[in-house]
């Protein structure tokens, strides 16, 4: 049999595993970084900021575009001692969280992954099923 | 019945995300106002990086280096992070250019329109003459003479009036405007309240 098949099969696996993690981590970032708490941002601050510039705000706009509907900005700053400032934008500390947030949506799948593989394990071909569901 | 009671947890749980959500909104974030307001209470951001890079970044530009830079006048709004920057073409000498800096970058210079009567002779001079090394101490100074607790600096112009090279400092508070004059050199002129 072919090594190929099953290379494709488990990179096209891969790649669809990378996009669900990808995919929660980005939206685990748009719940918690826009919806709950924006100054978490500021933790990227030490890689973000420089060192004469090291208290990050970030500032959030907001604007009415039309009657009955508000529009948030959050951006984030970096601010010097003298007042001196810098346009760090949303972005950039957005994609670092969204990196950091994977790592507990991978834990997550992963101990899905792993009580599912024990369910199959107690299930072997052959052996009596413990539990019947209707 | 183990359904139903399952149904309304769900219902439980989406409710307190919803409630979580609208409670905590906006946790750690400052509202633009707070946030000007803390830029003004150090000072209003003056900082000698800022027309250091402003002033390189126009001289690369025009492919000369600082000493050969020759400007008829140099505004900075810290605040903003902005500044504007009027060049004299040092290909065509009787032409003067507007540079402007935002978002930590220059724009595509502007031609400005000369007066028939304008003498750019006696109005242009060269940056590396002013001590912009010396802004944080000349702000500082400023302040200290201003006199307000909660004073800082709204604009930075630099100027040639006859034959004297001023920098100009716009300061305000919550009750008063003023301004601080200082030679090309650093040295306190005038601090006067408008």
């Amino acid at each position: 049999m072919s090594q190929r098949p099953v290379l494709a099969r488990g990179c096209v696996g891969g790649a669809a595993l990378a996009g669900i993690v990808a995919f929660c981590a980005v939206m685990l970032t748009v719940i918690v970084t826009i919806g709950i708490w924006p100054g978490e941002l500021k933790l990227t601050a030490p890689l973000l900021c420089s060192d004469t510039q090291p208290d990050a705000f970030v500032v959030a706009d907001t604007y009415s575009i039309r009657p009955g509907e508000t529009t948030t900005n959050f951006t984030m700053y970096c601010m010097g001692p003298r007042g001196d400032t810098t346009d760090v934008g949303f972005l950039r500390p957005a994609a670092l969280l969204t990196a950091v947030h994977a790592v507990p949506v991978v834990l997550f799948l992963g101990a899905l992954a792993a009580r599912a593989a024990r369910r199959t394990t107690r299930r072997t071909p052959g052996a009596p099923s413990a539990v019947t569901r209707g | 019945m183990r359904v139903a009671r399952a149904g309304r947890r769900q219902v439980g749980v989406v409710a307190a995300a919803g409630v979580l959500l609208v409670a905590t909104g906006c946790v750690g974030a400052t509202s633009r106002a707070d946030f000007t307001a803390e830029i003004r209470a150090r000072g209003g951001g003056v900082t000698a990086a800022l027309p250091a890079e402003v002033l390189d970044a126009v001289a690369d530009d025009l492919g000369v280096d600082l000493a050969g830079l020759t400007v008829r006048s140099v505004t900075i709004n810290p605040e903003a992070n902005t500044a504007r920057v009027e060049v004299r073409d040092p290909a065509v000498p009787a032409n003067v250019d507007s540079y402007v800096w935002h978002n930590d970058s220059l724009d595509e210079p502007e031609p400005v329109r000369l007066s028939a009567g304008d003498d750019l002779d006696a109005a242009v001079f060269s940056p590396a003459s002013v001590a912009f090394d010396d802004i944080e101490v000349m702000t500082d100074r400023a302040l200290d003479e201003f006199g307000e607790p909660d004073g800082y600096v709204t604009t930075i112009n630099v100027h040639r009036l006859q034959e004297q090279v001023t920098i100009a400092m716009s300061l305000q508070s919550a009750r008063a405007d003023g301004t601080a004059r200082f030679t090309a050199a650093g040295e306190l002129m005038s601090v006067e309240r408008r």
